[in-house]
């Protein structure tokens, strides 16, 4: 290709560019340091290099040596120790927006917060780390602004004013969370249960780092509130969003999981201090690239629900840290959660149902029986294997699968559900089903209204807007409810169907922790006795350590 | 299009070779499955089944059996090409006076709506979605009122003394009569009419059969089965479903290696139709000495005209294509996966003499199993299934499909609509909003989660009913007018101009009625390595006739393109969202010849 030093000059702004060639002539022979396509480059250096010592992490790759964006923070130290000659153009963290005209540094960003909260002992700065990084402009973001206009109800610049009582001091263990945090060198995961002020957890974050920072989270629903949250905070101007929709990177900006992992090739080196919310989403194949293309040398993390697999604990220990600090919800409930109780109602099969269950079980008992004694833990895995070939192990499949669908159908559920309601008038509910068969089901026959994934934004947001007020006295769900919105009003779930996993129960259970006067908070779960499903429903309360605390039958 | 499950279902792997097998209408087996199907179709529509209806009936009709991949495969061609779905009907009218008619149009809006029956009916729909959405909110506001309120029932809290332990004595009688009288029929009845009545609608239906099925009845699984294709048979099933089944499996490779040897404008047509990106290479005749060496050594002043090879010294052409899960489209640009999906068909039923031969790369068990880069990921690895995989012409699927007339056409439209498309309307003045726009509205579109259904609808869009096919065709005829500005008349491109050791084909060529040429390339899909490879072959093909248009979202500049510091021989446009008429006819004016 050909390629070429000194451009033939076409117009000022290349002009301009050859200017800078000619000034600088050594500008392309010094080793330095670029992102490029979310990694670290090192330009200028030959593969057989002698001079440098380079981290292991570096590898040859296309004419370069090349590092993966999330090693940055270790990179920074190799830096400052051994790696002076080397001219460090990776972190961009400044803002268009904030520049003044004419001015080509940009002036140091105030992050100074408007919720009365005095955080002002949390901004000591650490005496461990003491690299500077290198600032330079960037230039904004093109915006489609057709595409920003089109985009509809969903997303609204001017977030209404919350009528939320200023916090005048923070809980100790929000204070313990933030400092265990930076006695991490910043970099770690705090596991509090929903309702404990997660947020505020981070905002400390954000004002102990004083710098550009992207925050990421599952849905959005959830990229609307913290957006809401933080613009209460730090004011409109200071916070942006990052999404489908709307392009708009501010000091703060709220992105979503989908968007960061597809744009942060381009976008990683803007941010200095990354926050994954609901971290136990970032261990799957695309998501975690939000981790992985991302320079962020600070990395906090949040969840109620930290995985309990081994390897998805090695990822994000990778990726973001170690966690660094737990609560569950039983260690807070009554004084900063809501008390809650958790109920196992227990319904009987009517005798049609019964009878056809105990046909299918018939079968499917004996032949699980048989692959436990061939291959214990794994029968399922093995059993899957050879559904396209052997007619036992599809037959039990299939009949697992009705029998499954006998359980969720359960007529006694439906009765036991109204019985639960009435016993709960006057408070909010949410109802929680395994399929959104059953969720059409029950909207149908109790005339409830009913969010699943088919619900438009605008539909959804009527009906969540209508439950806050009081309007609807339940909703039913199947699986979209379980994390991330904000239902402060809900104090009573009611799971008729789900699937057997802990993390899944205590994100349920955490939409009606929230503290909201005195009420207590009630968790149902209604199941058929003597079935697959009394399994299910223990294997839910169970979690690493043993039984959930709290989750008493 | 078919899922990786039904794909694997005929596709065996033996020692790192992959095989596929197709459903042959011979074979009693194939035969049986699919006229089974038909017949679950055809009742499905007779009986005026919805989707989940529909389903169903298939899993009953599957039942245990071992083949349900198959079976399920061939259900999801009939579904997504030979059947239509409709949304129910509800009986909501409204009541005139309250709902604001649209202001009286113009006559040329009138006229465009004309144009575009298809986006009525799109609007038609979104209308009573809305409707639809805003009976729901109604009904369980209203449902919620205390004189309806189901949970308020005397008979579910008399039993029950406040407290968790009668509560679960209670819940372990089941009592149907109770359920029944929570909300009997006719408060059902009610409050769906009032709920009517308050968003300014009157319902149609009689109370008897208002149900709260209704409701939801804008459900993708609510739809019902309204017509079946007339094509729908046996052969024609088997037959599409081996396209699908092939094209499945051609999906899984990163790349192909395709060498064809006659005909092969034909393909190189559908690769620049769907801008795949492709690297050729010329294969020589059968090595002749003397010529080569005579003529590499006789005129050494001219490089560019000894070392390409004379068209008629070429036996055929190599070429290799980055398929949909190129390793270069790392931010797995769904759009390329969707061109690429779109050519398949088009690659089985093309008429050249081709062979194929790719690596297929899919998650599952099988083959030569080994960990997916073990070292960039320590922890999660994925276990892929690799093989070789090798495909030639198949003479057996051409004439249904062909006799279809589908492809024809698609390809002709296409090739005249690709053109409207792509550049921005400077004569008329609305463009249709709903076409996909080959590039510039992308940009901004990565959150829109592409379902997988959208997906497939994208690459289903040419098989439709046969009123759809109609209008389509319809609508084709109009471009072909429009093409033509100042005498300018653009054509698709199937010269190929020679280059060194390989070869470059223009994306279209524009003529004149006084016989001047030109010819325009589009420099749009890209990966560095490709694009590098693109500039040198234009910067060596040294023509001055060529107009290079280029996507600013390519991320480079003009001075990629100079040559040894030079402006370079042919004209050099930028363009940023959509390419506009007017430097391109300018530029033509300049370098036609």
């Amino acid at each position: 290709m050909a390629r070429t030093r000194k451009p033939k000059t076409h117009d000022t702004a290349t002009q301009h560019e050859a200017q800078l060639l000619l000034l600088d002539p050594g500008r392309y022979e010094q080793p330095r340091l670029i992102f490029e396509d979310g990694a670290l480059v090192l330009k200028a250096v030959r593969r057989e290099q002698t001079e440098l010592t380079l981290p292991d992490y570096f590898v040859w790759h296309a004419g370069h040596w090349v590092a993966p964006a999330y090693r940055y923070a270790d990179l920074r130290q190799w830096l400052a120790e051994g790696g002076q000659s080397v001219t460090n153009n990776i972190p961009r963290y400044v803002y268009q927006a904030l520049l003044n005209e004419g001015e080509v540094r940009a002036a140091k960003f105030d992050f100074k917060r408007r919720d009365g909260l005095n955080t002002a002992e949390l901004t000591t700065p650490l005496t461990r780390l003491a690299v500077p990084d290198n600032i330079y402009q960037y230039p904004a973001p093109e915006v489609n602004h057709a595409k920003v206009a089109e985009s509809s109800v969903a997303y609204q610049t001017s977030p209404p004013p919350l009528s939320r009582p200023k916090i005048q001091a923070l809980r100790p263990y929000q204070q313990e969370a933030i400092d265990s945090w930076k006695a991490l060198d910043g970099r770690g995961t705090i596991v509090l249960p929903t309702g404990a002020g997660k947020s505020i957890v981070a905002t400390l974050a954000i004002d102990y780092v004083q710098a550009p920072t992207l925050i990421v989270v599952p849905q959005l629903d959830l990229l609307h509130q913290w957006y809401e949250n933080l613009s209460e905070i730090y004011g409109q101007d200071n916070v942006g969003v990052y999404f489908g929709e709307k392009k708009d990177i501010r000091p703060i900006t709220v992105s979503t999981y989908v968007s960061a992992s597809s744009h942060l090739d381009e976008l990683g080196n803007r941010f200095m201090l990354l926050i994954c919310d609901e971290v136990h989403h970032l261990t799957s194949a695309v998501w975690q690239q939000a981790a992985r293309l991302s320079i962020a040398p600070k990395r906090l993390a949040l969840t109620a629900t930290y995985p309990a697999d081994f390897e998805d604990h090695l990822l994000l220990q990778e990726l973001i840290g170690p966690p660094c600090y737990y609560k569950a919800p039983a260690d807070l409930a009554g004084t900063y959660l809501a008390e809650y109780e958790t109920v196992r109602v227990r319904v009987e099969f009517t005798d049609s149902e019964a009878a056809e269950y105990e046909k299918l079980r018939a079968v499917y008992k004996p032949f699980v029986q048989k692959m436990w004694k061939l291959h214990a833990m794994r029968w399922y895995d093995q059993t899957m294997r050879i559904q396209n070939r052997d007619a036992e192990a599809r037959q039990a499949l299939v009949y697992k699968g009705r029998m499954e669908q006998l359980i969720e159908m359960a007529r006694a559920k439906r009765l036991a559900l109204a019985r639960i309601l009435a016993l709960h008038r006057g408070q909010n509910a949410i109802i929680f089903t395994e399929t959104n068969q059953a969720v059409y089901e029950l909207a149908e026959l109790f005339m409830l209204p009913a969010i699943t994934h088919h619900t438009g934004a605008v539909e959804r947001k009527a009906i969540l807007d209508g439950f806050r007020q009081g309007e609807f006295p339940a909703i039913v769900t199947a699986r979209v409810l379980n994390e991330g919105v904000d239902l402060p009003t809900a104090k009573v779930a009611i799971i008729v169907g789900g699937a057997g996993s802990s993390t899944e129960y205590v994100q349920r259970l955490g939409r009606i922790l929230r503290r909201q006067g005195g009420a207590k908070a009630f968790l149902y779960e209604v199941i058929v006795r003597d079935s697959l499903e009394e399994n299910v429903s223990n294997r839910r309360r169970l979690n690493r350590k043993g039984r959930i605390p709290g989750a008493k039958d | 299009m078919l899922k990786l499950i039904h794909v694997q279902a005929r596709l065996s792997i033996n020692k790192g070779l992959a095989t596929v097998k197709q459903m042959r209408p011979d074979v009693l087996e194939d035969y049986q499955r699919a006229a089974d199907i038909i017949a679950i179709f055809e009742q499905a529509q007779a009986t005026g089944l919805n989707r989940d209806g529909l389903d169903a009936r298939l899993n009953e009709y599957i039942g245990t059996r071992l083949d349900y991949r198959e079976i399920d495969g061939l259900a999801k061609v009939v579904a997504d090409s030979f059947a239509a779905f409709e949304s129910a009907k509800i009986g909501l009218v409204a009541n005139s006076l309250d709902i604001p008619k649209e202001n009286p149009k113009s006559a040329s809006e009138a006229e465009l709506e004309q144009d575009t029956p298809k986006d009525e009916a799109v609007q038609d729909e979104g209308q009573s979605n809305a409707l639809l959405t805003a009976w729901r909110l109604a009904t369980w506001l209203e449902a919620a009122k205390p004189e309806f309120y189901p949970f308020g029932n005397v008979g579910l809290t008399v039993a029950l003394k406040p407290g968790i332990q009668s509560l679960r004595r209670a819940a372990a009688a089941h009592d149907e009569d109770l359920l029944a009288r929570l909300l009997p029929q006719t408060k059902r009845a009610e409050i769906l009419r009032k709920a009517a009545a308050r968003c300014g609608y009157k319902l149609e239906i009689p109370s008897e059969k208002l149900s709260s099925n209704l409701l939801f009845s804008d459900l993708p699984g609510r739809h019902r089965l309204i017509s079946l294709s007339p094509t729908l048979n046996v052969e024609n099933l088997l037959n599409r479903y081996n396209i699908e089944l092939l094209r499945g499996v051609l999906y899984l490779a990163p790349r192909l290696r395709i060498v064809v040897r006659d005909k092969y404008k034909d393909l190189f047509k559908f690769i620049k139709l769907f801008g795949l990106m492709h690297d050729l290479k010329p294969l020589p005749r059968a090595v002749d000495f003397s010529l080569s060496q005579t003529v590499a050594t006789s005129d050494q002043e001219n490089p560019t005209e000894t070392e390409a090879i004379a068209e008629n010294q070429i036996e055929g052409y190599e070429i290799v294509l980055e398929g949909a899960s190129s390793p270069f489209l790392a931010r797995s640009d769904r759009r390329y996966g969707i061109q690429f999906a779109k050519f398949l068909p088009a690659l089985l039923l093309c008429e050249a003499d081709w062979s194929l031969e790719a690596e297929l790369v899919f998650s599952g068990a099988g083959g030569t199993a080994r960990p997916n880069n073990a070292a960039a990921t320590p922890t999660k690895q994925v276990w892929l299934t690799r093989a070789l995989y090798k495909l030639g012409p198949q003479p057996h699927l051409r004439s249904h499909f062909k006799a279809s007339g589908e492809f024809d056409s698609l390809l002709e439209e296409n090739f005249v609509v690709a053109f409207e498309q792509r550049f921005k309307q400077t004569t008329r003045q609305k463009t249709n909003s709903d076409l996909n726009l080959p590039f510039g509205s992308e940009a901004v579109s990565t959150e829109e989660a592409l379902t997988q259904d959208n997906l497939e609808a994208e690459a289903e869009s040419q098989i439709m009913t046969e009123e759809a096919r109609k209008k389509r065709k319809a609508r084709a005829k109009k471009p072909k007018v429009v093409g033509a500005r100042d005498g300018w008349v653009i054509k698709r491109e199937d010269r190929i101009i020679p280059v060194f050791d390989t070869v470059m084909i223009p994306d279209f060529a524009f003529e004149h009625s006084d016989g001047r040429r030109a010819l325009l390339e589009i420099v749009g899909f890209w990966e560095p390595g490709y694009l590098e490879r693109k500039i040198a072959k234009l910067n060596r093909a040294g023509r001055t006739d060529i107009i290079v248009l280029v996507s600013e979202r390519t991320r480079c500049g003009r001075e990629n393109f100079l040559v040894k510091g030079a402006e370079p021989p042919y004209q050099l446009i930028f363009f940023k969202g959509t390419p506009q008429l007017g430097p391109i006819m300018e530029a033509l004016e300049r370098c036609a010849r």
